[in-house]
């Protein structure tokens, strides 16, 4: 057995074959860090050429679960979308059949009246024909609402919140004035700007008219009623003939406060009789007028150039309806897919 | 265990050890390649085994952006040591097993810290160096238990086979 002599300190020490080839394994690691500027480039290029195949299949299982679990998760959040969808395309059948069904009994009450709005649906429609060949440019839809009672009016008030903030120089301990006449006196609607309700909308019991939007709150509005003082409106009238009715003369409604209201400069040559039909004036977004009322009572003074008509509601101050339907217009927008 | 089997476990090792370097966000990892050559030298190694763990040294180096040598050195000169132990002492059972595959795996993680700290001081503090041996340490501890397990049972296995082949006079 080779010996190997330490000249430090003085030791001998057997060179076995193990410690031989440790001492080798350790030369060779010395000899590969002394090339190691040389020899690493290449030789880990190769190592990782060799390495590629297996990282690829790594990466590709990799991919793989992970798609697995996406799809898993996907799956699940889309029947949640599907069931959102569904929800929400199921309610807004549901507003469509009540709206339908308030159309009806306005129907229904409008011809307790005298008023077949069948017919009249035809007529106008007939004469809207002609004009229709190009989609219209602005389209209505209605807005479901609920007329809040007195308890629910009490209760809303002390958590209003204003719309108005140190943007317009609110600051605390400034007066609040109510600026609306009448204040709580109006019908309250359940719908405001969270239903996208705006000023001067029409307020529909069925196809009677019933007031207007005065006042638009975050979730909830008041209705100016069409009997009520400061209520305004451009109306025609019309006479029913043999089942059919025949548009004359145009005039301006006027609130008056009282039972009855007026309706303004509606000229004397025109022919106007009690019993008459006051329709919403075609305005070109409506595809049959809504009602107003009924002539109630006519008067024409000498020498006069228009006459005095009151007007009946048809839908009475004193019965108010329990839920209503807000006529909103819109930009049709087939009308700017087509380019027109 | 033939030695043949321990090529493409080591190849096995490095490719995961490659994946997944980029997902082991903590700070400490188990050391695949580490614990290839070690837990095979615990187990299985040879007199001479310790030079068949500073070939899977070399596969280390080539893994690392270190200069070439240093990890075959390393897990060479600790084989060796791994190999100088199991003479000195029973490494049979499991929790011996595993006391020396910790001792060497620790050595190795510090012995590259202190080499990698040595040529450039810059990139490794002492409290650095100590965490990520502890850390490695311990995980590749282990991660070794149920590969040491593995081999303990087959052994058993085998051995309760031989008795019973040499009782029936086989």
């Amino acid at each position: 057995m080779n010996r190997f002599n330490s000249p430090r300190t003085g030791r001998t020490w057997p060179i076995t074959a193990r410690r031989a080839m440790l001492l080798g394994v350790l030369a060779v690691a010395i000899a590969l860090g002394a090339m190691s500027n040389r020899l690493a480039p290449p030789l880990r290029a190769a190592w990782r050429e060799a390495l590629r195949p297996g990282l690829q299949v790594l990466s590709s299982a990799d991919d793989w679960s992970s798609n697995f679990r996406d799809g898993l998760r996907s799956t699940a959040e889309q029947q949640l979308v599907d069931a959102q969808n569904k929800i929400s395309d199921l309610t807004e059948q549901l507003r469509r059949r009540e709206l339908q069904i308030q159309l009806a009994r306005g129907d229904r009450a409008s011809a307790d009246n005298g008023v077949q709005l069948a017919s009249t649906s035809s007529a106008v429609g007939d004469s809207v024909k002609n004009a229709a060949d190009l989609p219209p440019l602005v389209n209505c839809q209605t807005v479901s609402a609920r007329v809040l009672g007195k308890q629910a009016q009490s209760f809303l008030p002390p958590r209003d919140l204003l719309d108005v903030g140190q943007s317009q120089k609110i600051t605390a301990k400034s007066l609040v004035i109510d600026d609306v006449k009448g204040g709580l006196d109006h019908p309250l609607l359940d719908r405001g700007r969270d239903a996208d309700l705006k000023a001067d909308r029409l307020v529909l019991a069925g196809r009677r008219v019933w007031g207007k939007v005065a006042e638009v709150g975050p979730h909830t509005s008041t209705v100016l009623r069409v009997g009520e003082a400061g209520y305004r409106d451009l109306v025609q009238l019309a006479t029913e003939r043999s089942g059919r009715l025949h548009f004359a003369a145009r005039g301006v409604l006027v609130g008056t406060g009282d039972r009855l209201c007026k309706i303004e400069l509606v000229e004397t040559s025109e022919p106007v009789t009690i019993g008459d039909l006051v329709f919403t004036a075609d305005d070109g977004v409506l595809d049959s007028p809504l009602l107003y009322g009924r002539v109630a009572r006519v008067e024409r003074k000498p020498g006069a150039p228009h006459w005095n008509i009151w007007m009946e509601p048809a839908v009475s101050i004193g019965r108010p309806p329990s839920s209503v339907a807000v006529l909103q217009m819109e930009l049709n927008p087939a009308r700017f897919a087509a380019g027109q | 265990m033939s030695p043949q089997l321990l090529i493409p476990i080591t190849y096995l090792a490095a490719m995961l050890q490659t994946w997944l370097a980029a997902r082991w966000t903590a700070g400490g990892a188990p050391d695949l390649l580490a614990l290839t050559a070690f837990a095979w030298l615990v187990t299985y190694g040879g007199p001479r085994g310790f030079i068949l763990a500073a070939l899977v040294g070399l596969v280390a180096d080539l893994n690392s952006s270190a200069p070439l040598g240093i990890e075959m050195a390393i897990y060479g000169g600790v084989g060796y040591g791994v190999i100088w132990l199991r003479r000195q002492m029973n490494v049979d059972r499991m929790p011996a097993q595993l006391g020396v595959f910790w001792l060497a795996i620790t050595l190795v993680t510090l012995l590259a810290g202190i080499v990698a700290w040595c040529l450039n001081p810059s990139i490794l503090s002492a409290r650095l160096l100590v965490e990520r041996t502890a850390l490695t340490g311990l995980y590749t501890t282990l991660a070794a238990v149920p590969v040491l397990m593995a081999v303990g049972w087959r052994r058993a296995k085998r051995s309760s086979g031989v008795l019973v082949s040499a009782a029936m006079g086989r």
